[in-house]
């Protein structure tokens, strides 16, 4: 677990030489897809392959379109982070067209929403202004489905992302949740996991497909 | 920020060209954010990550099967960092020239064109030798990047290409 908090990678310490080959690049490539990332989310994923193992996942999203968003998953909210996978999310509107095979391999958000377990951080904005916007935005995320492949399982402590791509899905009740490390990650953050899932008491639960969340149907 | 080719493992008819957005994690380790630049706005279609020799020498063979060698990409002049000076980009690819990477693509290549990224992940490869990627797709390449492989290829000369280690480039 030690290494689930040094965030960096095993080797030497970055040198000169890598600093000032960052700030080259930095000044003069462009990295226009970085800067379309427009929202920071924190939750949990669980591995399909074995949902007793759970990992704190900060999303950096974008919208690509209205109905499709894409995030880059990082170990942690700071520099560095280990960047260990991806996640799609896509409207029902789109899930309802693929096939049964497919719709398989995603997962839902109702839960994690409406428990006030995924967050959007921020300790710039007063905590009750900040709230009411990511309420707002709660309210999209809450029908949306997922897919995410973790590359990295930093909590078996490797130091390296060995082996294949890990399918992860999310929790969908109270019971299959570890809330000690909600707890942690709640003080970490300033937040209330609770007083969220309160907050957010108006947004209604949403018909999830019988087809998503299959790590929990088996 | 770099752009190359990918293809899947196991087919090198499927050719993809790719942004790499990359960060330095440690001397040894970098990780990519990998997008389509064919796609408007660009699809996050995978990751990659890159480590020196010395760290790939302390994976397993099994684990060596799922990366590939840098070699032949820097040294042909198929790896371009776009916008980036000539002199940076030249030492960069010294350092490059050395290292494995093992890269997934989330958005397969056969949903590149739907709307949503369906499908399993499928592990890529990189390029080898001058046989197995078509000159069109270079060109197609340059022209959208305003670059001269064959000018880069050149100036790349001097840059030693390291033996590939033992378990590298599996689909071969």
């Amino acid at each position: 677990m030690a290494s689930q908090t040094t965030h960096g990678a095993t080797g030497g310490p970055t040198t000169t030489k890598d600093n000032v080959l960052e700030t080259g690049a930095s000044l003069t490539q462009s990295f226009q897809p970085l800067k379309a990332i427009c929202a920071h989310l924190n939750a949990f994923h669980v591995y399909a392959s074995d949902p007793s193992r759970s990992v704190e996942a900060n999303h950096y999203c974008t919208h690509l379109s209205a109905d499709v968003r894409q995030c880059l998953i990082y170990d942690a909210p700071t520099n560095p982070a280990r960047l260990i996978g991806v996640e799609y999310m896509i409207t029902p509107r789109l899930y309802e067209i693929l096939d049964l095979e497919e719709r398989k391999l995603w997962h839902s958000h109702d839960f994690e929403v409406r428990s006030g377990m995924l967050i959007m951080p921020n300790s710039s904005l007063p905590a009750a202004a900040w709230e009411l916007s990511e309420t707002e935005e709660m309210k999209e995320v809450v029908g949306l489905y997922g897919k995410t492949y973790h590359f990295w399982q930093v909590d078996r402590g490797d130091t390296l992302p060995l082996g294949k791509p890990e399918l992860m899905m999310s929790f969908t009740e109270g019971s299959q949740v570890p809330w000690e490390k909600v707890k942690d990650r709640d003080e970490r953050f300033d937040v209330s996991t609770e007083g969220k899932m309160k907050a957010r008491r108006g947004i209604e639960r949403v018909r999830v497909s019988e087809d998503a969340d299959g790590c929990w149907k088996k | 920020y770099l752009n190359g080719f990918h293809f899947l493992s196991g087919n090198t008819s499927v050719e993809l060209s790719a942004n790499h957005y990359c960060t330095i994690l440690s001397n040894d380790f970098l990780q990519c954010t990998v997008y389509n630049t064919a796609t408007t706005p660009k699809h996050l279609v995978g990751i990659e990550y890159i480590i020196s020799p010395a760290l790939f020498e302390t994976l397993d063979l099994q684990e060596r099967q799922l990366w590939h060698s840098h070699s032949y990409e820097v040294t042909s002049g198929f790896l371009i960092e776009p916008g980036m000076p000539s002199t940076i980009d030249h030492t960069i690819m010294e350092i490059l020239v050395g290292t494995y990477g093992k890269t997934a693509h989330t958005w397969r290549y056969d949903a590149k064109d739907l709307p949503v990224p369906i499908g399993v992940p499928e592990l890529v490869m990189g390029y080898t030798s001058d046989s197995q990627i078509t000159p069109e797709f270079v060109t197609a390449r340059d022209k959208l990047f305003g670059t001269n492989t064959t000018a880069i290829k050149e100036s790349r000369k001097d840059i030693c290409a390291p033996e590939v280690i033992e378990g590298a480039d599996s689909w071969k």
